[in-house]
């Protein structure tokens, strides 16, 4: 019975540990090992089976409990237990970093208070450099050199938490007749000399840290003319501006609320596909995520940072939603636009920009700060160097903006139509592409970068043709002012709603005197897949 | 080794060294980019024993331009030939009056280009001296270039002193720079011409590219006149030797065992006026391979040239970016690297196939590895584009492919 008891702990502590870590690593899944630390959810866990959460759930105390084995593999050193008799200097000690922690956290230092916490130790070892890897080394150490788990006794805030908590558990540690208080389980300030080799242990808490990437950089090329071909110019990232208030993730809410929830645990840093957050070095908000857009910027329809979240610090957005989360706005200074130093017709905020909030007013870029959501993406592609041009400011508090109905989208969908757009892509609620142009051409373009998958397009005319390509684009709703008779029959066949002001007989050439050659190419083709292939023929000629 | 004409009474094999792709330490070649910057140095040891094993093999063409390969090319090529002990009129040497930017536009500039040339080549003449890309930029660029400024007609004059044996021009873009100059063959009798000659722009430039000529048309007119013509980019910067299923398709059935390299090649030799086609070989196998090509060159049947005609359409179908990673748009003000870009585009985004996000956003990564080099720092500035010999509108392409490469992004955030 004792073996298999063990034997299922080992596991659950062995999955629990891989699950955790695994999050750190981007596998898919993980992070739901990573919740568990919810603390509300492991308080309830607490009292209803004791300290359950360290024991088998928290992944600080798995690797002590290792180590722990790894050096004193003969010695059953028991689990943290609640019930055995503690030093007064233990005490004093723990309800001390609590009391810190707690009193840091009133003041506003919450990056700091959390950096006893466990999932903030164990992420941070794994993934930032000489402070997690210090603290992790110092827990490693503890538990290697003293027996038992010494941070989860003598310093953890949960742990202090916990076993006061414990007390009421339902299942108690069984301590009383069993126990012939060795006092094994207990720490000893006495050393003893390891038996296993050290560096093999603490390299399993630093293997993370290496994973961090290079940093790359880019600088401006003279404005001189090339004489030769070849060759690369040299480039450096920019230096970080100065924000008046940092842009923290989307979902993160409230900037003071948030700095008191994040323990900073990296788990939203590593898991960031746009590779934009990074932990902060301030002191109050000692690692705690903020956007830095060196290296990547925010994707407007990423929820990723929520998800994973253990702490709930960042809420879970619905992916809906997101697009509509303001995270701050773009301020652009005129100065250091290199359309002011070198006079160079660069475009690239204007470019990147995914909600088209920047435009060219009189050569210069003008940021629409209603339209803004402050994704960074601006900043990030700016060439101005050191310092970018154009930044973010992040807001105190993120504003969600009422996403418009539908129904005003359309309508300004068709506003654009009329200011001769040729083709408007919206998603989420929010204009995502306007392209100019004649014919099929801005359409196919879109196709090809794959931006029509789960959008209203709306376009002035749509014959079979055009409906092919949003039907193999994968478009929600398709709006057109004029459809041919073939069109909504395509739509209709892949769920697709065409709304049309008109519908014709056939779709007419540019000189309006004979059809319409694109339709023509596709006469003959019923497939939608098969369209596309005859319109790119059709107009390679 | 096939050869047709002669340069100053010595006979020119029908195949030539293209000195724009030389092999560099890093082991690619010098339009490769994988690498460090520091470490793409051209690999000057290599290139001799190259040099030296085309001599051997009858090859004695060799045409470099004072811009490629960041300005290394002649020099490299210089001492390449001189290492090999080979007597001057063992090997013919063309290169190029490439005057690209506006403060070369002066008739000193030219001049010192030149004398350049000569000491970076350690030699007292040059065979065939080309006016370099006529077109690139439009007619008015070409005037500036060699008509306003009198430059033409110096080298008229450096061709009656004999410095130069043979004048020519090179052709890429605006269709009038190559019409004026037909018109004045009288006066400058040119002696050769270059142009992008391959069985896609055979007939089908104009798909390409709408402001393309059909390289058929530039052929054909070229005949007319009794000019000579020499080829490049026979095989497009190496895209018709990589392997493609729909061309593959058309041409392995009538010889399994040649490689598309071969075909390409064997198409552009087997038009009687061509003097040379020229290719940037830069591993020994691909030297050898060729080598066997051309010796002796077995023309196309008319069965072949169909085949090869159906292959040109079914490359058309790939829909590709007609890079051929010339470097010409290289460096990038802004540091991008675009010929990278393009080509990742070309073997990655193309086509209507399901896609996995995942990888393409890897194999991205590793084409691209520097993030700042990437898409989506381009600027839009379109300094690139008057370069370009193929007339793609690189800012365009590359707003496609950012915006692509975003949505793949967007789907593995989901």
């Amino acid at each position: 019975m004792k073996a298999v008891r063990f034997m299922a702990k080992t596991f659950v502590r062995l999955l629990f540990l891989v699950a955790v870590t695994g999050a750190f690593y981007g596998l898919p899944f993980c992070w739901l090992a990573a919740r568990a630390e919810r603390f509300l959810w492991a308080l309830v866990l607490t009292i209803l089976l004791g300290r359950f959460f360290c024991d088998a759930l928290c992944p600080l105390g798995i690797v002590q409990s290792l180590v722990n084995w790894v050096f004193h593999p003969r010695r059953h050193v028991r689990r943290v237990c609640t019930r055995l008799p503690e030093t007064k200097a233990q005490r004093i000690v723990r309800w001390s970093v609590l009391g810190a922690c707690v009193a840091l956290a009133a003041v506003g230092c919450a990056g700091f208070a959390s950096l006893p916490l466990p999932m903030s130790v164990y992420g941070k070892a794994l993934l930032l450099w000489w402070p997690g890897v210090t603290l992790g080394a110092v827990v490693v150490v503890l538990a290697a050199f003293c027996k038992g788990r010494i941070w989860c006794n003598w310093v953890c805030p949960y742990g202090t938490v916990f076993n006061l908590v414990s007390r009421l558990s339902l299942v108690k540690d069984k301590v009383g007749p069993g126990c012939d208080n060795c006092r094994l389980c207990f720490p000893q300030t006495k050393r003893e000399k390891s038996a296993g080799d050290q560096s093999a242990t603490v390299s399993a808490a630093e293997g993370g840290a290496t994973r961090r990437e290079t940093l790359k950089g880019v600088a401006l090329l003279a404005a001189a003319d090339k004489l030769t071909d070849g060759g690369l110019a040299d480039v450096s990232l920019p230096v970080v501006p100065a924000r008046e208030a940092p842009v923290l993730p989307p979902g993160a809410v409230d900037r003071r609320l948030f700095s008191l929830k994040c323990v900073g645990c990296q788990l939203c840093v590593a898991n960031c596909p746009g590779e934009c957050l990074k932990p902060s070095t301030s002191l109050p908000t000692f690692g705690q995520p903020q956007l830095d857009f060196r290296y990547g910027y925010c994707i407007m329809s990423c929820v990723r940072c929520g998800e994973v979240c253990p702490e709930k610090a960042i809420e879970f957005l619905q992916r809906e939603q997101r697009p509509h989360v303001h995270l701050g706005y773009a301020v652009w200074e005129k100065d250091r636009c290199v359309r002011t130093t070198n006079g160079d017709s660069c475009t690239a905020c204007v470019r990147k920009c995914p909600v088209r909030a920047i435009h060219l007013v009189k050569g210069f870029p003008f940021v629409n700060r209603d339209v803004c959501i402050g994704c960074g993406a601006c900043e990030h592609v700016c060439p101005a160097r050191p310092l970018p041009a154009i930044h973010v400011q992040g807001f105190a508090r993120q504003r969600v903006v009422n996403p418009i109905s539908e129904a005003d989208l359309i309508a300004e969908m068709r506003a654009r139509l009329d200011g001769g757009a040729a083709v408007v892509v919206a998603r989420d609620g929010v204009i995502v592409a306007i392209e100019e142009g004649e014919g099929l051409a801005p359409l196919l373009k879109l196709y090809d970068a794959r931006r029509l998958a789960g959008t209203i397009v709306a376009t002035r005319t749509v014959g079979r043709a055009a409906a092919a390509i949003c039907a193999v684009g994968g478009a929600r709703l398709v709006v057109a002012v004029t459809a041919g008779k073939g069109a909504g029959e395509i739509l209709r066949a892949r769920g697709i709603e065409l709304r049309a002001a008109q519908t014709v007989e056939r779709i007419l050439d540019r000189k309006r005197k004979d059809s319409c050659p694109m339709e023509k190419a596709v006469m003959s083709v019923t497939e939608p897949e098969k369209m596309i292939e005859a319109i790119r023929k059709a107009m390679r000629k | 080794m096939t050869t047709r004409f002669t340069v100053d009474g010595r006979k020119v094999s029908l195949l030539g060294y293209g000195a724009m792709r030389l092999p560099t330490v890093d082991g690619g070649h010098a339009n490769n980019w994988l690498l460090d910057a520091s470490k793409r140095s051209i690999d000057q040891e290599h290139l001799n024993r190259q040099v030296r094993r085309l001599l051997d093999c009858g090859v004695n063409y060799f045409d470099t331009s004072p811009a490629y390969c960041r300005g290394e090319s002649e020099t490299c090529l210089g001492i390449a030939l001189k290492a090999c002990g080979r007597p001057r009129g063992d090997y013919v040497i063309a290169t190029k009056l490439s005057n690209f930017a506006p403060t070369q536009w002066t008739l000193a500039a030219c001049k010192e280009m030149f004398a350049k040339s000569l000491r970076a080549l350690q030699t007292d003449y040059v065979d065939n001296y080309l006016l370099h890309s006529i077109g690139n930029g439009g007619f008015s660029t070409f005037s500036k270039r060699y008509l306003e400024n009198g430059a033409a007609d110096w080298c008229l004059e450096l061709r009656e002193k004999r410095l130069i044996r043979n004048l020519g021009f090179s052709y890429h873009g605006d269709k009038k720079a190559f019409d004026w100059c037909i018109e004045h063959h009288d006066k400058y009798k040119w002696d050769f011409c270059q142009i992008q000659m391959n069985y896609v722009d055979w007939r089908h430039a104009k798909q390409v590219n709408a402001r393309n000529v059909d390289a058929k048309w530039l052929y054909e007119t070229l005949t007319a006149h009794k000019i000579p013509v020499v080829i490049m980019e026979p095989l497009l910067g190496g895209r018709l030797a990589r392997y493609n299923w729909a061309i593959a398709n058309e041409l392995a059935p009538l010889d399994p065992e040649a490689s598309l390299a071969k075909w390409a090649l064997r198409f552009c030799g087997t038009f009687e006026n061509v003097m040379t086609v020229l290719s940037g070989m830069t591993f020994d196998e691909h030297i050898e391979e060729n080598v066997a090509t051309f010796s002796p060159l077995k023309p196309c049947s008319s069965a072949e040239l169909a085949a090869l005609e159906r292959a040109a359409e079914a490359y058309l179908s790939c829909n590709a970016i007609p890079c051929n990673s010339c470097n010409y748009c290289m460096p990038c003000p802004y540091g991008l690297d675009i010929p990278t870009i393009l080509t990742f585009r070309n073997a990655h985004l193309a086509g209507d196939g399901p896609r996995d996000a995942r990888k393409i956003l890897r194999e991205y990564a590793k084409a691209v590895p520097e993030e700042l080099r990437r898409a989506d720092h381009c600027t839009g500035c379109g300094r690139c584009n008057p370069h370009c010999p193929q007339q793609i509108d690189i800012p365009k392409e590359i707003a496609t492919i950012d915006a692509a490469i975003d949505v793949l992004k967007a789907e593995v955030a989901r």
